[in-house]
């Protein structure tokens, strides 16, 4: 049963002949003996076969329409000005969100009476965090050490990152590590 | 840089791009959006791209790191209770041509992020797994890990819901 669990996640992959060396002569090897791993083996084959997207038409003036969004949206950007009020919010924002983690973390307080506390929707913050510009100080401050491996942390503390980088750096975790950061999030009582 | 360019650059990657969305979301109009947001990231960022990779495997990495955020914000949304679940799983019912496709789409949906790209990439869009390690910026094993842990889990999550997968 030991060996099972060993081979039945590279079974997919020998069927699709992907297997090399080593890797393949122990699957061969055991699939030859083991009934289960024969079975989980044929029932992975149909299921891959099987795995197909659901059948969608894209509309035929899609290309046009989206080159005319991309730069609406481009103009958009480039015409609006740089404001100098939002820099500042931004910063209280950032102050308020730190400072509320730590009053949280002193009081039990639970997520709603937080929300009710500051009278902001748990929307209007989520768009708040999702907006902002994050600079080095509020990022590592507002990230627990244990949310991201040591060169994300590296890389969040040497450099001032924009929320475009923030989201590269977000998608460069690994599933454990994201799992962990929603887990993190529970235990913070917001 | 020439807006005719950037065009011709949208014109031959458009179809990928959406089709690797269109396959993670249930609308039009959220394929719609992600396929603009990572286009707009390739305009910004077109000085950055040296050449090293070929553009289609550089747009793809935009367009992957666009989807595993998208897929990561919704969770986030779901854990604060922002996200009304029955709403969504009645508008991909209906909009799928079969309900099995609908079950397949809410399972992949409880895969972690990662491993949802690697299944669109691989079984979706049929890319080699050398690709897919170019475009995911992992290992060719990685890659071949990923996806099939991916599938294992995928199906035990159908086989959890009731789902065959002779019925997909």
């Amino acid at each position: 049963m030991k060996l099972c669990k060993k081979i039945q996640p590279q079974l997919i992959l020998y069927a699709e002949k992907e297997l090399r060396g080593n890797d393949l002569i122990k699957v061969e090897n055991h699939i030859k003996i083991c009934s289960e791993c024969q079975q989980e083996l044929k029932a992975l084959t149909a299921f891959s076969t099987n795995l197909k997207p659901a059948e969608y038409i894209i509309p035929a003036t899609y290309s046009s329409e989206l080159i005319v969004n991309i730069h609406k949206k481009l103009d958009k950007e480039k015409s609006t000005i740089k404001k100098f009020i939002p820099s500042i919010s931004l910063v209280s924002a950032a102050i308020l969100i730190v400072l509320s983690l730590v009053y949280i973390n002193d009081s039990n307080m639970t997520s709603e009476d937080f929300l009710l506390y500051n009278s902001i929707s748990s929307n209007d913050l989520l768009t708040e965090i999702e907006n902002f510009d994050i600079e080095e100080d509020i990022t590592t401050s507002l990230m627990p050490d244990n949310y991201i491996s040591d060169s994300q942390k590296y890389i969040l503390e040497n450099t001032t990152l924009k929320s475009d980088d923030y989201n590269e750096v977000f998608a460069s975790m690994d599933d454990t590590d994201f799992d962990a950061f929603l887990e993190n999030a529970k235990s913070i009582k917001l | 840089m020439e807006n005719r360019v950037f065009n011709n650059i949208v014109r031959e990657n458009q179809e990928k791009v959406y089709s690797l969305f269109r396959g993670m979301v249930q609308t039009h109009e959220e394929a719609d959006d992600l396929t603009q947001e990572t286009f707009i990231k390739v305009y910004k960022s077109l000085d950055k791209f040296k050449g090293n990779s070929q553009m289609f495997t550089w747009i793809y990495r935009i367009a992957v790191n666009t989807g595993i955020n998208y897929i990561r914000k919704e969770k986030m949304k779901q854990f604060v209770g922002l996200e009304n679940v029955n709403l969504k799983e009645e508008e991909s019912q209906n909009e799928l041509s079969s309900q099995s496709k609908a079950l397949l789409n809410k399972g992949i949906k409880k895969l972690p992020a990662k491993q949802q790209m690697v299944i669109m990439l691989r079984s979706f869009q049929e890319l080699s797994y050398k690709e897919i390690s170019n475009i995911m910026n992992i290992t060719v094993n990685s890659a071949k890990v990923n996806y099939s842990h991916a599938v294992k889990n995928l199906k035990d999550i159908l086989e959890n819901m009731g789902v065959s997968y002779e019925t997909l």
